[in-house]
């Protein structure tokens, strides 16, 4: 029998794609019920390919490489497992531990590690959950689809959130858990069933605790949260003891978290708070910063909202801005401190937050309009975006019903978006994030850094490699690529100690930064190996200089 | 000539009144006092600035000397230092004659008689060429060819100097300073003038040429003089009109006095600085004055510019032509711009590989291969990131047989390119391209200087520095900088872009300085000198950009207040800027600071200081924004509150009243079901 394939026979497949795109469709607008919310899916797609390409972009130049801090984290996470001195305590102090032990799976390859492609994956990940997250509380709260798209949208074309979700930073991990418990509370919240406790404790108090466990802004969401849930508690139910009870099951979870946290730094430091005052943490690091004043904004509102505003402008972009504050207004003037409008107006803390930590001077930033003006730190504003991207969701939701100026509001708003982001790509240094990166790869060009990184890798061939990677500036061991087992370094304790005083019968390789300044000194990241071995005249007879550039020095054991 | 070239156009503005309308008994108006100059010694050593680059078998170079009025030249004496090393001959050639031959390879005395030379227009030339050795074969050769300076040049001559006699002779070639001198306590028309001189005179005089403007008194911040090469320029406000005469002061140096209202001695010395002096043949003119404004051009020639009409290259191996392009040509800043070169070639037979390179500032923009098409056009964009204040653009021709055989003739078959300068032009956007700081002067200015003076200095030290600033801006300046003197106040809160000299810390304050003349601290400390700007007073001279306008300002702190140390610090960085190294071309970023502890000041980045509370201040008041956005917010909120509420209670009433409604009317029928039941069984 001859089939005749007639044109008539092929309609019912485009109808079925057809079919399948329409479904799509009206999934982003459709209503939010139960644990559901249609739509995730496909925008959940959309993040992952978002994130693929931005991961092959970033990884193909290096630039996910450029902060010094993503490759620390690299390096922690992997040597938990590949050190002469393995263990969790390898975690340290300072940073918090999720972020690295979500990176722990995804560095056990050595090719994953040393390319940064392992916290691509991480990143790939996290903006599909941040994504997720955002559009989930915008149908929660009963937005529309043109306000839901353009929320993921304001995400996913912002290089700067594309950028940083590629780095091994521990941005992309706070964030993404955040959505998460916000999107959580949105459930609880517009549920109209009354969820349980335990059910609040499972979706938001587990990435609340995330949240705590990634950075510490996330500790505000602690309190902030269970504020929140407490009043919607009360509303609810005009029961003290209900609404108490809901509280305590959000924030037991975090609560614990922090518990933890300062048990773990007594615990190995003897001293709880050893994250905060101790040599590493932030307060010594900037110790020397702020003595020398150049913390301006250090108890100067107005200097610390200038500052922060800008980089909030720099990350986010001006059209997402402005969007957010008349959705702002908005949210304001169409619903209030409503349960859904308090839901938005929680995603505020983290500005508040980090507005206070600049004018208390805890926090250092720096941009183009700063005092004086550098590119530091710009990522901390990132967190900002998706209270901003949702802020937008509202104005664009408002927009929609108001049929008079609907088709043509959303054109330009359309346009404006889509404006910013082609603006955005004819120069990527418009983001300060980028501009940040990219001033550290010319510096690590300008310094012999890369250079350095660069020869080590080539030539070695094992023996061991003595070097203080805790150095500033020698944060390169992703970049070199060697299995973290053939360091001597800080974090094998006493057998660097011993490397340092006995370097030839210990390791072919030593690598140092001969940078000299007393600030460096005081703030403990001096190369400790240099420091040692100047004075060591052994050392002089036993190794020869094998690269030279810049600060950076390399020598190899004479006879190897 | 080009309309549109703003300095023609300048210069064509007003300078009618100069030329020989005048008395003729002016122009036999005798010198007042003895107008030969008698000099004791026999041999007269003028030592001359002028260093010149020979680059072997390039063509001659000619080393002009200066010889003043009244003067025979002896000899010239220099010395040569290797540049690029090679071997071959240096000849020194006068009047037609080689008078001498050096080995370039070695550090050597140049010492040339001049007898027959001959002086035109003021001065006398040596030419010196540079042979290689390989002369013959070496014309394939691109690579960097071997050269020589000639430096250290001093000029012995004999005889006795003569006064000038006419305004066109007053600033001779021979002249290396000019002193421009005003009556003590001036007044704002008269500081104007004074500075409107040395402007001038920076602008048609050689950079060489040394200035400054003084009050009578301030002797030690005058320039250095002699009788045969100095002058002095003495603006004296009296008269009805604007009258020169020239006299001798008791030393012997020549002095030209302007003479006149004071509100028009501006625009009298301003055309000091006009090519029209040179018709001005007469000691004393009546109604001397410049007056005009810079038009803006954005498309000038590169004849306009300063190319020769014909920019030609030719032969074998490279040849190169170069034209400086500074920005102030344009009548102000400009962000970018496109190159248009129009001219001709030879046919290039194909036996030859000839090319033109197209760098602007020795990056290269263009390239192309030249072939049997004669034509020659080339249409380049210059980016904005490839600007500077002062630019270069050079074009390179490049040929070589394709065979590499470079023997034989090099004229058999010509190469030339010509450049059609007078056609080919450079098309500029308007925009900024530089960071704030020195190197957005001139241009930033528009053609237009207002000065304005502070408190921070003596009337004397503020005119003195503000002499030497505007000398060195306007050597920098393509075009004659139109200076005026505003008051402080005005300036203060003008929008214009303009130097302010002696500023004060609420001076500063108020211009939104990065520096402000307070005490300050170098985020590197081995930036300045230690305790400056703490204990130890400076002085800055700091270029910077605030609400569109851009302000270059000297001014000084010291920690017990103004005194005399402050006072020459401030004059110290004022006079860095014109006897610097390289003068204003020499000043990188935007802070200069002078120290006592350092003859020479050190520049400083405004990004590289710990910021200070005066600046930090400023933003205080930001905070109120946070405020007010809160207070936005919650009045929104509560409106909107107010707005819902009232709402629903007016959808409650009509629903209310709804079922009100619904309720009687079901009460209505029932009750009338209820009467005609009631009737029907009645009817039963």
């Amino acid at each position: 029998m001859v089939v005749v394939h007639t044109q008539e026979a092929l309609e019912p497949e485009r109808t079925g794609l057809n079919n399948w795109l329409l479904q799509r469709w009206v999934s982003l607008g459709a209503t939010a019920g139960g644990r559901k919310v249609p739509g995730t899916l496909v925008v959940a797609c959309a993040a992952l390919v978002v994130g693929v390409i931005a991961c092959v972009i970033t990884t193909s130049s290096g630039i996910n490489l450029a902060y010094s801090d993503a490759q620390s984290h690299l390096t922690i996470a992997r040597r938990i497992f590949d050190s002469k001195a393995p263990g969790f305590t390898q975690l340290g102090t300072v940073w918090l531990p999720i972020p690295t032990l979500l990176l722990l799976p995804f560095v056990q390859s050595l090719w994953l590690w040393h390319t940064g492609w392992a916290a691509c994956i991480l990143g790939i990940l996290c903006l599909m959950v941040t994504v997720v997250g955002v559009y989930r509380i915008a149908a929660r709260i009963g937005l529309n689809r043109a306000g839901r798209i353009v929320s993921v949208l304001l995400i996913l074309l912002n290089p700067s959130i594309l950028y940083i979700y590629t780095t091994a930073s521990t941005e992309p991990v706070l964030i993404a858990c955040m959505m998460g418990c916000f999107a959580g509370l949105a459930r609880w919240i517009t549920s109209k069933r009354n969820l349980s406790a335990g059910e609040l404790m499972v979706f938001g108090g587990i990435p609340a605790a995330g949240a705590t466990l990634s950075r510490y802004e996330g500790w505000v969401l602690v309190v902030t949260g269970t504020l929140v849930v407490m009043l919607v508690g009360w509303r609810r139910k005009r029961s003290l003891k209900y609404s108490v009870k809901m509280g305590a099951a959000f924030a037991v979870l975090p609560a614990l978290a922090i518990a933890w946290w300062l048990a773990y730094n007594f615990a190995v430091y003897s001293n709880p708070l050893e994250f905060m005052f101790g040599q590493y943490s932030a307060y010594n690091l900037q110790k020397a910063t702020a003595d020398a004043g150049l913390l301006a904004y250090t108890h100067n509102l107005g200097l610390s909202l200038w500052t922060y505003n800008w980089s909030v402008v720099e990350t986010a972009g001006l059209v997402t801005v402005l969007l957010g504050g008349a959705g702002a207004i908005v949210l304001a003037w169409r619903r209030g401190l409503s349960n859904e409008a308090v839901i938005v107006w929680l995603m505020g803390g983290t500005y508040g937050f980090l507005l206070l930590s600049l004018y208390l001077g805890q926090t250092h930033m720096n941009n183009d309009h700063s005092f004086p003006s550098n590119w530091f730190n710009g990522r901390f504003a990132l967190a900002v975006i998706p209270w901003l991207a949702v802020l937008a969701a509202v104005l664009v939701d408002a927009l929609r019903r108001v049929k008079a100026v609907a088709a043509v509001s959303l054109a330009v708003i359309g346009v404006a978006i889509f404006g910013q982001s082609l603006w955005w790509s004819q120069d990527l240094s418009r983001s300060s994030v980028i501009a940040e990166a990219q001033g550290y790869v010319r510096f690590k060009s300008e310094s012999g850094e890369a250079d350095a990184a660069a020869f080590l890798r080539e030539n070695y061939e094992g023996g061991g490699v003595l070097m203080d990677e805790s150095a500033a500036g020698s944060a390169l061991l992703p970049e070199i690529g060697i299995p973290l087992a053939d360091y001597y370094n800080r974090s094998t304790g006493d057998l660097f100690d011993q490397a340092i005083a006995r370097p030839s019968t210990h390791a072919q390789w030593v690598f140092v930064s001969a940078a000299d300044a007393s600030g460096l000194n005081e703030a403990g990241v001096a190369d400790l190996v240099w420091e040692a071995l100047r004075e060591n005249p052994a050392f002089a007879t036993g190794y020869r200089l094998a690269f030279s550039e810049g600060t950076y020095r390399i020598f190899e054991r004479v006879g190897s | 000539m080009s309309p549109k070239f703003v300095s023609r156009t300048l210069a064509l503005a007003g300078l009618t009144a100069l030329l020989l309308a005048i008395p003729l008994s002016a122009i036999a108006a005798p010198i007042a006092t003895a107008d030969v100059l008698t000099v004791n010694a026999p041999m007269l050593s003028l030592p001359d600035p002028v260093a010149v680059v020979v680059t072997a078998d390039n063509g001659p170079i000619f080393l002009t000397v200066p010889v003043p009025e009244g003067l025979t030249p002896a000899n010239v004496t220099g010395s040569i230092t290797p540049v690029v090393l090679g071997a071959g001959s240096l000849h020194v050639i006068v009047a037609g004659q080689v008078v001498q031959n050096l080995d370039p390879s070695v550090p050597s005395i140049l010492d040339v008689p001049l007898a027959g030379a001959e002086i035109v227009n003021g001065t006398v030339s040596v030419s010196l060429e540079y042979s290689s050795l390989l002369a013959n074969n070496n014309w394939c050769q691109v690579t960097n060819p071997a050269s020589v300076t000639v430096s250290n040049v001093v000029l012995q001559a004999t005889g006795s100097a003569t006064m000038p006699t006419t305004l066109a002779d007053f600033f001779s070639p021979a002249v290396n300073a000019v002193s421009v001198q005003i009556s003590d306590n001036p007044s704002s028309a008269l500081k104007q003038a004074a500075i409107s001189a040395v402007g001038a005179l920076a602008f048609g005089l050689g950079s060489t040429v040394n200035l400054s403007a003084t009050t009578t008194s301030n002797t030690s911040h005058r320039v250095a003089l002699d009788s045969v090469r100095g002058r002095i320029v003495v603006l004296d406000p009296s008269g009805d009109a604007v009258t020169t005469t020239i006299s001798s002061d008791g030393s012997g140096i020549p002095v030209l006095t302007i003479a006149g209202p004071e509100a028009q001695l501006s625009a009298a010395s301003a055309a000091l600085g006009s090519g029209y002096l040179a018709l001005a043949n007469s000691a004393s003119t009546t109604g001397l004055a410049q007056t005009g404004s810079v038009t803006s051009v954005l498309s000038p020639t590169l004849f306009d510019l300063g190319a020769s009409d014909r920019i030609s290259l030719g032969g074998y191996g490279q040849s190169a032509s170069y034209t400086g392009v500074s920005q102030s040509a344009f009548g102000g800043p400009i962000s970018d711009a496109t190159l248009h070169l129009v001219g001709t070639h030879t046919d290039i037979p194909d036996t030859i590989l000839a090319t033109t390179n197209v760098y602007w500032n020795d990056f290269l923009i263009g390239s192309t291969v030249l072939g049997h098409d004669v034509a020659f056009g080339l249409d380049l964009p210059i980016a904005s990131t490839r600007m500077t204040a002062g630019n270069g653009l050079r074009i390179v021709l490049s040929a070589v047989p394709r065979t590499g055989e470079c023997t034989g003739s090099t004229n058999v078959i010509p190469i030339e390119l010509f450049i059609d300068a007078k056609a080919s032009t450079i098309d500029a956007t308007r925009g900024q391209s530089i960071k704030p700081g020195f190197q957005r002067f001139p241009q930033a200015l528009g053609g237009v200087l207002p000065v304005a003076f502070g408190n921070g200095m003596t009337p004397a030290n503020a005119l003195a520095s503000a002499g030497d600033i505007v000398a060195s801006l306007q050597r920098q300046s393509r075009v004659q900088l139109n200076v005026t003197v505003v008051a402080a106040a005005d300036f203060l809160q003008s929008a214009h872009s303009g130097l302010f000299v002696g500023a004060t810390s609420d001076d500063s304050n108020v211009l939104g300085a990065p520096l402000r003349f307070d005490s300050f601290r170098a985020i590197d400390s081995r930036a300045v000198e230690f305790g400056v700007g703490t204990t130890v007073p400076y002085a800055a001279l700091e270029a910077f950009e605030n609400s569109g306008r851009n302000v270059l300002m000297l001014g000084g702190w010291s920690p017990d207040g103004t005194g005399a140390a402050l006072q020459d610090l401030q004059i110290d960085a004022a006079h860095y800027a014109v006897n610097g190294d390289a003068g204003w071309t020499g000043l990188s970023g935007d802070l200069l600071i002078a120290q006592p502890t350092l003859a020479k000041p050190v520049f400083l980045d405004s990004n590289a200081i710990v910021p200070q509370a005066s600046v930090t201040d400023d933003f205080r008041g930001y905070a109120m924004w946070i405020g007010i956005l809160i207070a936005l917010l919650v009045s929104v909120g509560v409106i909107g509150s107010i707005v819902r509420r009232r709402r629903r209670a007016k959808v409650k009433h009509y629903v209310d009243a709804q079922a009100l409604g619904v309720a009687e009317q079901a009460r209505a029928e029932q009750i009338n079901i209820a009467k005609a039941t009631h009737q029907n069984s009645t009817l039963e």
